[in-house]
């Protein structure tokens, strides 16, 4: 492949915005040492082909090959809090109904009824039974047939073998995961390092504060790639530019065979290097007050102060921590700076995207909608900690469904993220319009070499996983 | 978008843009003496970012943010009514803020603008 026997230029700086890895080795407290470790992994570099993106075929392979063999991000385990509850996870046109069958036990059921294939789970909902609403066929929270209207009628149905078909679960920091594949080696070889580094954010102890399926004219994979790099920060979000370092951004990719994770770590506080080596740290630390203390309506806002002995970073990340304990009765006072004010996310194949730390603490989960290759549906949770002092666990945010044509400003409960979501937002379906229109020649994607090996690797693992 | 001066308040304004509906109040957001002829200001109202465009004795008022890929369009030309984004070239009537070329088909969002005593007052929907 020409061009990628060159070196690779690991990310951009200036004067007055090193690279995420020097920011974080001057913060004010040593950050846990999954978040000093660096990855490994270098991809072959093979131009993915942009077919890959609307192809029915290749959407059809997928279903079959990587959806029906993986471990998927379903949902979150205080999404269905007591015994009884459960939720629908759909990817493309297979369904699954998550059930919380036991305090700490759940199960995942093919969500179709073993009469006339009625889907069984339309939304979150509860009950003592799965009830199926055409003809009542009804079975046990375990999955074992209970009832049979007309019992006499059917005389061919053994009890035995009309059991609701599995997939198999496993759940880690309070996500819940499910693979259909029965013989799948456990979900922990497929976490990679993700256990490891989230030790001490402890996911298990967060709630969804907030919970957004957007339905998006765009292939899943489009959706999903245009949030694994911070390259498009200066054309997509310019306006962040003053206090965003996009092209400092740091990425890391680990990858055992089993488990595919990659990370990137972009810098809060700072200016772009685009901005140059005289842009205004000034400004990017009280830029980055602002847009924090915005989810703190009527909290006074600090400024830079110039004549302080911690950085602008620490700064910020000092005064989080002082309105975030106030506020969660929670200490956060030995969290570094990093984890209070960057936005740190993880990538875990094939859908699913933790963020990590108290600076962006989203969850992203893509997937297939339907069986169109042109749509999708992006889900976007905002996890907060669970307040300490003996305070009750917060419930879950209820999900708002935003549709084709609608945009994320119509959910104030995400106040300034709507634009960012919005901007990202905008692209996408012209995304997939245009890559559908390229020439034969150059109908193949064209990546950078340091910001963009997250798409990289992603399509390696993609092309493995379809035996391509 | 000017409105007599001696008018105030929504009820009285008869220019306050494509949709009056909803009669948003007038705020002083800015000094006309801040806002020299050909010149832009970008400010805050809430969480809204209006764009101040002086052309001649007219002040337009609009939101700091282009319809087609939700960009600042502080800095864009400005010209026989039609500001022109500076980032992908879409072009907006001033007025009634529809769009004049085919980027987009999305309205830019127009604010309708008292002037009164040197001062610039903007009704935000």
């Amino acid at each position: 492949m020409a061009g990628d026997e060159l070196a690779v230029v690991r990310g951009f700086s200036s004067k007055a915005s090193p690279l995420a890895s020097e920011l974080i080795k001057g913060d004010t407290r040593t950050a846990p040492p999954g978040l000093l470790a660096t990855g490994s992994y270098v991809s072959p570099g093979k131009k993915v082909p942009l077919s890959r993106y609307y192809d029915r075929a290749f959407a059809k392979l997928e279903q079959e090959k990587l959806w029906k063999k993986v471990w998927q991000f379903a949902c979150r385990e205080e999404d269905i809090p007591a015994v009884g509850d459960r939720i629908p996870y759909t990817v493309g046109e297979t369904s699954f109904m998550i059930v919380r069958t036991g305090a700490s036990e759940f199960r995942a059921f093919y969500n179709a009824c073993l009469h006339r294939g009625t889907r069984l789970c339309d939304g979150l909902s509860s009950g003592e039974s799965v009830r199926c609403p055409f003809h009542a066929w009804e079975w046990n929270l375990d999955g074992s047939l209970k009832n049979i209207p007309s019992r006499w009628d059917f005389p061919q149905v053994k009890t035995s073998e009309y059991s609701l078909p599995e997939a198999k679960v496993g759940t880690w920091g309070g996500f819940i995961f499910i693979n259909p594949d029965l013989n799948a080696a456990p979900l922990s070889a497929s976490l990679g390092i993700l256990a490891e580094h989230f030790k001490t954010f402890e996911p298990e102890q967060r709630f969804t504060a907030f919970h957004i399926s957007k339905k998006v004219r765009a292939n899943w994979k489009v959706v999903l790639e245009a949030f694994l790099e911070s390259y498009h920060v200066v054309e997509t979000h310019s306006d962040a530019l003053s206090f965003t370092g996009d092209a400092s951004t740091q990425y890391d990719i680990w990858d055992d065979g089993k488990g595919h994770i990659s990370r990137l770590i972009t810098p809060s506080a700072v200016p772009s290097p685009h901005l140059g080596d005289e842009a205004s740290i000034a400004n990017a630390v009280n830029a980055t007050f602002q847009a924090f203390a915005l989810a703190m309506p009527g909290v006074p806002v600090p400024t830079f102060d110039a004549s302080s002995q911690l950085s602008g970073r620490a700064q910020v990340a000092e005064w989080r921590r002082q309105m975030m304990g106030v506020g969660l009765a929670r200490d956060f006072s030995s969290v570094p700076d990093a984890s209070m004010i960057d936005s740190i996310q993880y990538f875990m194949f094939p859908n699913f995207c933790p963020w990590y730390g108290e600076g962006l603490p989203l969850v992203y989960q893509f997937l297939p909608y339907g069986d169109d290759p042109n749509e999708s549906v992006m889900n976007v949770r905002l996890t907060a900690p669970v307040p300490g002092g003996g305070a009750p666990r917060p419930p879950s945010a209820p999900i708002r469904h935003i549709g084709f044509d609608e945009a994320f400003n119509t959910a104030p409960e995400i106040g300034l993220l709507s634009i960012i979501f919005d901007q990202d937002m905008s692209n996408l379906p012209r995304i997939q319009a245009g890559l559908k229109a390229a020439e034969e020649g150059r109908a193949v994607t064209t990546l950078g070499r340091y910001q963009e090996q997250r798409i990289r690797h992603f399509h390696d693992v993609l092309s493995a996983t379809l035996g391509l | 978008m000017q409105s007599p001066a001696g008018k105030s308040g929504p009820d009285s304004a008869p220019d306050s843009g494509p949709d009056s509906s909803s009669k948003p109040a007038f705020v002083g957001i800015a000094k006309l003496a801040d806002l020299p002829e050909g010149q832009q200001l970008s400010v805050y109202v809430g969480l809204k970012k209006v764009l101040l465009c002086r052309a001649g004795d007219r002040v337009f008022a609009m939101r700091d943010m282009c319809p087609h890929a939700l960009q600042p369009l502080l800095g864009s030309k400005v010209e026989n009514g039609v500001i022109k984004c500076q980032k992908h070239g879409a072009t907006f009537d001033l007025v009634s803020g529809r769009p004049t070329n085919g980027v987009t088909n999305a309205a830019l969002e127009i604010y309708a603008v008292n002037l009164r005593d040197e001062s610039i007052a903007v009704a935000v929907r």
